[in-house]
């Protein structure tokens, strides 16, 4: 009887030790799979070719562009221009760091806020790698579950997950009833 | 004989293009074989195709590298071309670190306007492997600018540490 006890001691013990040695091992595993399977490229696609050059640092796509920086934003657009910064070496093809993008020309943006998926369309897009910022115009409009958001510029932080509208904006709910004037919690008009 | 008489011809025309192109004689021997395609083919005088070649560019009034083209062989074409197999070009920057990397299974290039081109596929990479750029339905590489046109489907991955993000 004794024994049993002893055994069974033992094996609760173990299973004890080794539950909580595990949960951290698990979430630390967890995390590593997450970080790792995180996509470490922003992969730009085209179907009517592209034009480099290496002297400016211009890279232009044409054609059903396609930006996927996954799993955060997809840029959908028909002209889109990669400005490549200089570097320290001032030689005619060096490939510095990428400074913008512009996306131009039946832009649409699907990205990921921290209240859910959100869709944009305009006639231009220009992201700042200085500030992670995109910056959307020309008829640019958000849409929310709620309805649609449109002003003057649309800015999607991307460091923050939010987007914002500076100025005046026009808020049209999903049912289409009536136009309505919109203020967010974050969001304050002039 | 004869042929021996041509080929002394020829290198010694090699020696004067070398200087104008500020190029070592022996690479320039075989820049000037690739340029050269009509001339011998007009004197029936056959080479063969150079392999495993090298086609080095220099700064301009400067012995530093700016690229080097090497490939498997060299078919010389009609019109002055050479068809290239298994391209491959480094450009190098200042400090003589490499830049890009480029290659195609094949293309044809132009000596005189080192140009080169094909319809075939095609893979730019930065040599520290945060750029890669993919085209498969052809490309037009004019080394005098620095420029390249891609054609049709084209694919480029930038990775995120190449996009400066101030934190």
């Amino acid at each position: 009887m004794k024994l049993m006890n002893r055994i069974f001691q033992k094996t609760a013990w173990l299973l004890i030790m080794g539950a909580v040695m595990s949960v951290p091992g698990r979430c630390a595993l967890a995390q590593t799979n997450v970080t790792d399977s995180a996509p470490k490229s922003v992969v730009i696609e085209s179907t009517q070719g592209a034009e480099w050059d290496f002297n400016s640092g211009l890279a232009v796509f044409r054609g059903n562009v396609k930006v996927t920086d996954a799993p955060t934003m997809v840029i959908e657009c028909d002209l889109l221009t990669a400005h490549f910064g200089a570097t320290t070496t001032s030689t005619n093809t060096a490939l510095g760091s990428v400074d913008s993008i512009v996306a131009e020309q039946n832009v649409v943006i699907d990205f990921v806020t921290t209240q859910g998926k959100r869709h944009a369309t305009g006639d231009k897009a220009v992201y700042s790698a200085a500030t992670d910022v995109v910056e959307l115009s020309g008829n640019p409009i958000v849409t929310i579950p709620q309805g649609r958001i449109t002003g003057p510029v649309i800015i999607l932080d991307r460091k923050n997950n939010k987007f914002r509208v500076p100025g005046s904006f026009k808020f049209v709910s999903s049912s289409n009833v009536a136009a309505q004037p919109f203020f967010p919690p974050t969001i304050k008009p002039k | 004989m004869k042929r021996g008489i041509y080929k002394m011809r020829i290198v010694t025309l090699a020696g004067l293009w070398a200087r104008r192109w500020g190029l070592p004689g022996r690479l320039s021997l075989v820049g000037l074989l690739l340029m050269a395609g009509i001339p011998l083919s007009a004197q029936n005088i056959s080479f063969g195709t150079p392999k495993n070649f090298s086609i080095p560019d220099y700064y301009a009034g400067s012995n530093k590298k700016r690229s080097v083209m090497t490939g498997a062989q060299a078919i010389p074409q009609p019109g002055g071309q050479v068809l290239i197999k298994e391209l491959h070009i480094e450009t190098y920057d200042q400090s003589g670190a490499t830049n890009l990397i480029v290659e195609a299974p094949q293309c044809e290039f132009d000596y005189s306007s080192r140009t080169a081109w094909s319809s075939g596929p095609l893979l730019v990479r930065d040599a520290r492997g945060r750029f890669t750029l993919e085209g498969q339905n052809g490309f037009l590489w004019r080394q005098t600018n620095s420029s390249l046109i891609v054609s049709n489907e084209v694919r480029a991955t930038i990775r995120k540490d190449m996009i400066k993000i101030q934190q």
